[in-house]
């Protein structure tokens, strides 16, 4: 199964991305892109549509995946909580006030990836600082922490949404839900190096989030220093979420439900958790940013995720509870 | 040789003392019972052997070196703990490998032939071939018990550890475990474990510790520490122990 697995989603991933160069409005085709890829000839406009235009917004779906799945993984690990996403660490509660509030303060465009990103390192050290105790992160405080500032946040939030004007809620609300749309270079200029750098780095957390697995007794034992792991995680993800986050807004079900689905289909292995979590990341987003913007016009990438993820997690889940139970 | 050597030790935490003043020794092959009321400080005091915690005060010295001054301890001691648990859908397979990865290096993922030798060793040993394939979670208590023996066993320390090992299980998977430690002590590894149970020390273990209010108030061979008086002052009950042959009981 987890061969299967591995190989198919290294398999589709290609195939989508070929399918995103060469799928839009402009008329610009499967050749142009198969052209574009073997650095065969191209007219002016199809140079323009593939390389400025749908080449940028597939990296952007790659990285945001990468970031969020891999985010999500080590979370789940380190936490011992399934239920343990990139945003609760207050994360999107950081990251969505400080973009309202550019935002309804008629901000410049370019100032909202920042401001995003500072948001979320922000939010997420407020989480930290609270959680620290005695020299050490206890898991409880952290989630608890977590909870209690996503909730003040978004509280915040919500009075200066409630008093925008209907346009600025709209922009708001698209960020909020997380999209793709018009995504160019300059919008990945400074995140791809980071991601790629922290996505990699995270994979030698492998064997530690193996032994994280296992009762504090044993893992220590087994030479794991908890806290130190608790830190190198935390920050790892927060700053991952933060790229992605400065991106594409806020992307949600993938951190949380794509380290499920690799779970069920590879094990519990960090070593297949991590690198299959960016992969398969990577092509959710790429796949749902295909469909938002070639079927459901424009439609929130992250609704899309949702939309089309959730039910399609409740049947996995079904069917691995039916496997497990015959 | 392998000798584990505890001087004066204490552990005060939030200013209460938990354990005090404790001298004790043990050597290759020997099994060591930890005994005494609850409260006493066993745990913490094998969790202080296991380095898992620091002692306030004295020093424990292993082979005759200080536990800081030991490159890879974690290739010396294992400790099967009284919760050892596991939050995963893991096979028995893989949580035995996890026993080998204090011998591997940063950049290794995978186990070397040897480490695989070692990890089928173990499993064979705790008499789990065929249940290698079955996720953890499935197990029975005392079929999880053995996969978490097989794994302290992976980790090939000298010195193992079991917080009560036989806790929660029925007597036929309590003789069982207890029947692998003994080949384990015969085999030369130097066994500690905290035991409720008194005829077990007896029929088991070769030397006692016996605890009260994290004071040692008794420690050394089972015939010289295994008897009425010493059992009575620790446990503050009467305690009779009789001999028959080779067999101990202890009643109270």
């Amino acid at each position: 199964m987890r061969k299967i697995f591995i190989i198919g989603s290294i398999l589709t991933l290609p195939v989508l991305f070929l399918i995103s160069l060469s799928l839009g409005e402009s008329g610009v085709g499967f050749e142009s892109a198969l052209k574009y890829i073997t650095a065969g000839k191209l007219s002016s406009i199809e140079q323009i549509v593939i390389n400025d235009i749908r080449l940028p917004r597939s990296i952007a779906a790659l990285l945001t995946g990468a970031a969020l799945g891999t985010s999500g993984a080590m979370l789940q690990g380190m936490l011992r909580n399934p239920l343990a996403s990139p945003f609760l660490l207050g994360i999107s509660s950081g990251a969505g006030l400080f973009v309202v509030i550019l935002i309804s303060l008629n901000a410049l465009a370019y100032l909202i990836p920042i401001g995003a990103w500072f948001g979320s390192i922000i939010a997420a050290i407020l989480v930290f600082l609270i959680a620290y105790e005695k020299r050490s992160l206890r898991i409880e405080r952290l989630v608890l922490s977590g909870v209690a500032i996503s909730s003040l946040l978004g509280s915040i939030q919500a009075v200066f949404l409630l008093r925008s004007d209907d346009t600025r809620i709209q922009n708001a609300l698209t960020w909020l839900s997380g999209t793709l749309a018009g995504r160019d270079w300059s919008d990945i200029k400074f995140t791809w190096f980071p991601i790629l750098l922290i996505t990699l780095l995270s994979f030698t957390l492998a064997k530690s989030l193996n032994l994280a697995l296992l009762d504090n007794d044993t893992s220590q034992s087994l030479g794991l220093s908890l806290n130190q792991l608790r830190f190198l995680v935390g920050i790892l993800t927060t700053l991952l979420t933060a790229c992605a986050v400065c991106i594409s807004g806020l992307v949600g079900f993938v951190g949380l439900v794509i380290p499920h689905l690799v779970r069920l289909l590879c094990g519990s292995d960090f070593i297949y958790i991590l690198p299959m979590s960016a992969l398969l990341g990577s092509t959710v987003v790429l796949g749902a940013d295909i469909v938002a913007r070639c079927f459901l016009g424009e439609l929130p990438v992250g609704l899309v995720t949702s939309l089309i993820g959730s039910p399609f997690f409740v049947y996995i889940l079904h069917k691995s509870r039916t496997k497990k139970l015959s | 040789m392998t000798d584990l050597k505890l001087r004066n030790i204490g552990y005060c935490c939030e200013s209460k003392t938990i354990i005090n003043d404790i001298s004790l020794e043990v050597s290759k092959g020997d099994w060591l019972a930890i005994a005494g009321r609850n409260g006493s400080g066993k745990s913490t005091l094998l969790r202080i052997m296991a380095n898992l915690i620091k002692p306030s005060t004295g020093d424990i010295l292993l082979n005759g070196k200080d536990f800081e001054e030991i490159d890879c301890i974690n290739q010396k001691l294992s400790i099967m703990s009284q919760r050892s648990e596991i939050n995963g859908d893991m096979s028995v397979d893989d949580l035995v490998r996890l026993g080998r990865y204090p011998y591997l290096s940063n950049w290794q993922f995978k186990l070397s032939d040897e480490d695989e030798k070692f990890v089928e060793d173990a499993i064979n040993f705790t008499g789990l071939t065929n249940f290698k394939n079955r996720r953890v979670t499935s197990l029975s208590g005392g079929e999880r018990q053995r996969a978490f023996l097989a794994l302290a066993l992976a980790q090939d320390g000298s010195i193992i550890l079991f917080d009560e090992p036989t806790n929660h299980l029925d007597i036929v998977a309590q003789r069982k475990i207890l029947q692998l430690l003994k080949r384990l002590a015969n085999n030369g590894k130097t066994i500690i474990s905290v035991l409720h149970d008194l005829n077990q020390i007896g029929n088991y273990c070769n030397k006692l510790a016996l605890l009260n209010n994290g004071k040692l108030s008794g420690f050394g061979d089972i015939p010289e520490t295994l008897t009425s008086s010493c059992l009575s002052e620790a446990f503050g009950i009467n305690i009779n122990v009789t001999r028959h042959g080779e067999r101990i009981h202890v009643n109270y």
